[in-house]
């Protein structure tokens, strides 16, 4: 099958960089298992928070008290901008070199005159990269859980541990989608990429904002990040719906738009 | 029998610019047919619709009696872009296994005798595309639309970058692929290509077909250039000599406008004491003024 053939392409290309995104967001996990593990991680709350402010320890007293346990730090490990970034930087790679990067080279020209369909193509490049996500985010469970395993430490009950990894897969899903969606009807690898790195980073730095300063918390909302919620997820074992809603939507319209534009463009 | 391409009052706009105007082919199994026309006049822009890579805004195009725009009529089509872009990362034995694998039902079986016949080794197909000179990326860009054996091969200025010895072996294999019974779209816009292995050409220009016909007619219609210094006295009636449409002096030189049958000229130019002769490859102007002034002239002689 045409599709088949373009899968293997796409393995061969891409397996490089997201072997090795899998690799470091695994790495990173262990290490942050292995952190925690030499640390009286409730000791350290209870002084961090003596020393802050008044008005701090109001603003930062509940979340302090459930970041400072072990199953805190681990879903720090989770939400740590390293891991974040791992994971945009497999989504946008992947959504621009499926449509714009081919675009740019020329390339596209002759891999659409095979006989592979414009639908083929584009759900080829969907697959794989929903799969190269689903890679890294197992990579960073699998991380968690040697970490865990290796240092003694309180291992992730199954719920929560598969609800953290889908909502990490989902959330890098739906930015996979909105680099797509750039990608369809871009000429050029660069600016689809630049577009989908300020998007990311716009997301995030609303989500921080918006946190720390109780007068931008409308920002909230609006960012994807604000969705990810690794701290609950440990807690409840199960994804909000409206988390799933929201990212799974974006994901879902994104991909729709990008067909839809895609499929109406004149190649190259 | 089915036409191997067959186009229908195919027409496409980009804006205001209108890239391809009502344009209708159809082209046999066994026939070369040459697609002539200066850059920007459609002959790309037809070659995408045919691929579905542009939309056309009207008409209809079949390959081998299947829409074009199902993926499977490109099955047993053949193609080489006008602008190759190869992936640099590949060798190009890992290229031409790449787009080998998209029709597992039709085996490379002409793989190897191409190469031969275009002299890449072993040595060249280990090397990245990236690393490969130009000429040697369009031999393998030849190989990638043919090794298939296709039964539609649509070539865009296939003979870019080919040196003399390598066109040759060119056009041997697309008059060999004729010849047993395939057809092939010759997209170029130098003339004495298409003329050298086409039977009927269409003359593209600004978007529309003018002419649809004969490479013989062709050569019969196409307004040539040629300069001429004798060393004594000119041929006596040189203006009036069969196939001179026009004869005009510059300086020493007599700048003659010929069409058609050259043999009495040349005749009378052996005859004569010749000092020094250009006769330049026709430029497609002059293949057009043939069609929009072509009547007028002929009437004149």
């Amino acid at each position: 099958m045409p599709s088949l053939n373009l899968l293997g392409r796409l393995a061969r290309r891409n397996r490089a960089f997201v072997l090795a995104c899998a690799g470091i967001f695994l790495l990173f996990e262990f290490l942050v298992a292995a952190a925690v593990s030499t640390l009286n991680v409730e000791a350290m709350g209870t002084q961090i928070f003596a020393t802050l402010p008044p008005m701090l320890q109001v603003m930062f007293g509940d979340q302090l008290a459930t970041m400072f346990t072990s199953s805190g730090m681990l879903a720090f490990g989770w939400n740590h901008p390293i891991v974040l970034a791992l994971g945009g930087a497999v989504a946008v790679l992947l959504g621009t070199r499926a449509i714009a990067a081919e675009v740019e080279s020329g390339a596209i020209e002759l891999v659409l005159a095979q006989p592979i369909s414009r639908a083929g193509y584009f759900g080829t490049h969907v697959l794989f990269a929903l799969a190269a996500l689903a890679l890294v985010a197992g990579a960073g469970l699998a991380g968690s859980l040697l970490g865990e395993s290796a240092y003694g430490l309180p291992l992730f009950h199954p719920a929560p541990a598969l609800a953290l990894t889908f909502n990490f897969w989902l959330l890098q899903s739906s930015f996979f989608g909105l680099a797509l969606l750039l990608s369809s009807g871009a000429r050029e690898a660069g600016r689809a990429g630049g577009a989908a790195f300020l998007l990311l980073l716009a997301s995030f730095l609303m989500q921080a904002i918006g946190g720390l300063i109780k007068k931008y918390a409308f920002l909230l909302p609006w960012s994807l990040y604000e969705r990810y919620l690794p701290r609950t997820l440990l807690a409840t074992g199960h994804v909000p719906s409206a988390s799933l809603a929201v990212l799974g939507g974006v994901l879902l319209a994104s991909l729709a738009l990008a067909w839809w534009r895609f499929r109406r463009r004149d190649l190259p | 029998m089915t036409a191997a391409l067959s186009l229908t009052h195919v027409s496409k706009s980009f804006g205001r610019v209108r890239a391809l105007d009502d344009a209708s082919i159809d082209i046999e199994p066994g026939e070369v047919f040459g697609y002539l026309g200066p850059n920007g006049a459609g002959k790309t822009t037809t070659l995408r619709i045919v691929l579905g890579l542009v939309h056309a805004d009207a008409g209809a195009v079949s390959i081998l009696g299947t829409p074009a725009s199902r993926s499977r009529a490109r099955e047993r089509l053949g193609f080489l872009p006008g602008d190759l872009a190869l992936y640099p990362e590949l060798t190009g034995r890992q290229l031409l296994d790449y787009f080998a694998g998209y029709r597992p039902r039709r085996p490379p079986s002409l793989r190897q005798p191409m190469l031969d016949a275009f002299g890449v080794g072993g040595d060249v197909l280990d090397q990245r595309i990236k690393f490969l000179s130009h000429g040697t990326r369009q031999k393998l860009g030849l190989v990638v639309a043919m090794q298939h054996d296709p039964d539609l091969l649509l070539l865009d200025e296939p003979s870019t970058g080919l040196d003399p010895l390598v066109q040759q072996t060119f056009r041997a294999t697309v008059l060999d692929f004729a010849a047993r019974g395939r057809a092939v779209l010759f997209s170029s816009h130098v003339l004495s290509e298409v003329e050298q292995v086409c039977g009927r050409v269409a003359i593209l220009r600004a978007g529309r077909i003018v002419a649809v016909e004969e490479v013989s007619e062709l050569r019969g219609r196409t307004l040539r250039r040629l300069r001429v210094r004798f060393a004594g006295a000119p041929p006596p009636a040189l203006a009036e000599t069969p196939a001179v449409v026009s004869a005009a002096r510059d300086g020493e030189d007599w700048l003659l406008t010929v069409r058609g049958d050259l043999n009495p000229l040349l005749r009378k130019l052996a005859a004569a004491d010749v000092a020094h002769l250009v006769f330049p490859e026709p430029e497609l102007e002059d293949v057009f003024l043939a069609y929009y002034r072509g009547r007028e002239v002929g009437a004149d002689a």
